[in-house]
């Protein structure tokens, strides 16, 4: 059985606790570790080089550019944005970084495993509405 | 913007245009939208052309393989004909490439021509509601496209003026008068060239520094300053 390797970091104490309580239950997922705070998150990142990076970018006012920050220490690591009700600019901005995924915080217990077993195979996971707009960035306007 | 949603209820019935060579998949793509939609049918390019410009069909479902189409450019064409109607092509077997450019061509979705009847009526449904349809796969290459783009705008705009020195003398001529918010015609009058080759250059020139219209254009044009663009001279050597 190939193994996901998660690293959550999040500020917040309850924060992680959610998610190593909810990422427990499944057998081919497993926690390799925790981090406070972005710092923390990079290196963590750095060495573990794990699967999936669970990020709660709000801690430290660092905001999303931790993300393209990480992914140059750990280019593999597939990340997954979480916040408690992020903005649709704040999304895109991470994902225009590389990250591959958003969860809202009030749907971790709902959508958690499947957000991580997603991105594990290399899809994505955000919300539908996203994917229009991320079309609009792509496409050009009218001269 | 792709995220203006209408109310279905109220809404008057949507008309579906389908457009595929093949017979069997008109009457199966008919069969599964005629209770909701009024769904209209055409098997070739001529007749496409025709019954857009007739009907301004809210929807097009087009099949990439309908003769004479032209591809990517045809799309572009039958987007002129109708610009409000959103368009979804079909492929025989869809690729993220194609899915992407097609994409940023302004279409509203991207699928496999052998779709369930069931997933279609999901489709047009979510078009209805403003969003786009795409299979999930194909996201992640959205999502690199877009992470790739960002990092090449941030790459370019580091270096505006190597940019600019990327131009012909009469293409920088033609940013300075963009970025002093002269138009098109008048850009024609100043240089004793046609309007249709003033937009032949801004097609140039968007195309050499990655951008899509002309505010971004006078914005980088006065980002510049004055001197890396103005007097176009072979000895000039601020580019």
């Amino acid at each position: 059985m190939l193994l996901t390797t998660v690293l959550i970091a999040d500020f917040e104490k309850a924060g992680r606790a959610t998610c190593r309580r909810l990422l427990q239950l499944e057998k081919e997922i497993k926690v390799v570790g925790e981090a406070q705070c972005g710092l923390e998150a990079m290196t963590a990142a750095a060495k573990l080089k794990p699967r999936v990076l669970l990020l709660d970018p709000s801690g430290e006012g660092e905001g999303v550019s931790l993300v393209s920050t990480i992914l140059e220490k750990s280019p593999k690591t597939r990340i997954i944005l979480l916040g408690e009700r992020a903005s649709d600019a704040d999304i895109l901005d991470a994902l225009s970084q590389g990250a591959l995924g958003y969860l809202a915080k009030p749907a971790l217990s709902t959508y958690l495993i499947k957000a991580v077993r997603a991105v594990a195979a290399g899809e994505a996971w955000v919300p539908r509405r996203m994917v229009g707009r991320l079309i609009d960035q792509l496409a050009p306007g009218e001269a | 913007m792709k995220g203006n949603s209408q109310d279905t209820k109220t809404a008057p019935r949507c008309v579906v245009l389908i457009a595929t060579p093949t017979a069997g998949v008109r009457s199966q793509w008919t069969q599964a939208l005629k209770d909701m939609y009024t769904v209209l049918d055409v098997g070739e390019r001529g007749s496409l052309d025709r019954s857009l410009a007739d009907l301004k069909p809210d929807i097009l479902l087009l099949d990439l393989a309908l003769h004479r189409l032209g591809g990517l450019e045809g799309v572009r064409v039958i987007r002129q004909l109708s610009p409000e109607t959103k368009i979804v092509l079909f492929a025989r077997s869809p690729n993220a490439k194609e899915g992407i450019s097609l994409l940023k061509a302004g279409a509203w979705g991207y699928c496999e021509k052998a779709i369930e009847p069931l997933r279609l009526r999901k489709a047009v449904l979510m078009l209805q509601r403003g969003e786009v349809w795409v299979k999930r796969n194909l996201i992640p290459h959205l999502i690199g496209e877009l992470a790739r783009l960002t990092r090449l705008r941030t790459k370019d705009s580091a270096s505006h003026e190597t940019r600019l020195g990327g131009l012909t003398p009469r293409e920088r001529e033609v940013v300075l008068l963009i970025g002093e918010g002269v138009n098109n015609k008048k850009i024609a009058s100043r240089l004793t060239i046609t309007e249709h080759t003033v937009k032949a250059h801004l097609t140039t020139i968007f195309r050499k520094l990655g951008l899509s219209n002309r505010v971004q254009l006078a914005l980088l044009a006065n980002e510049s300053g004055r001197s890396p663009i103005s007097p176009p001279r072979s000895d000039d050597r601020s580019a």
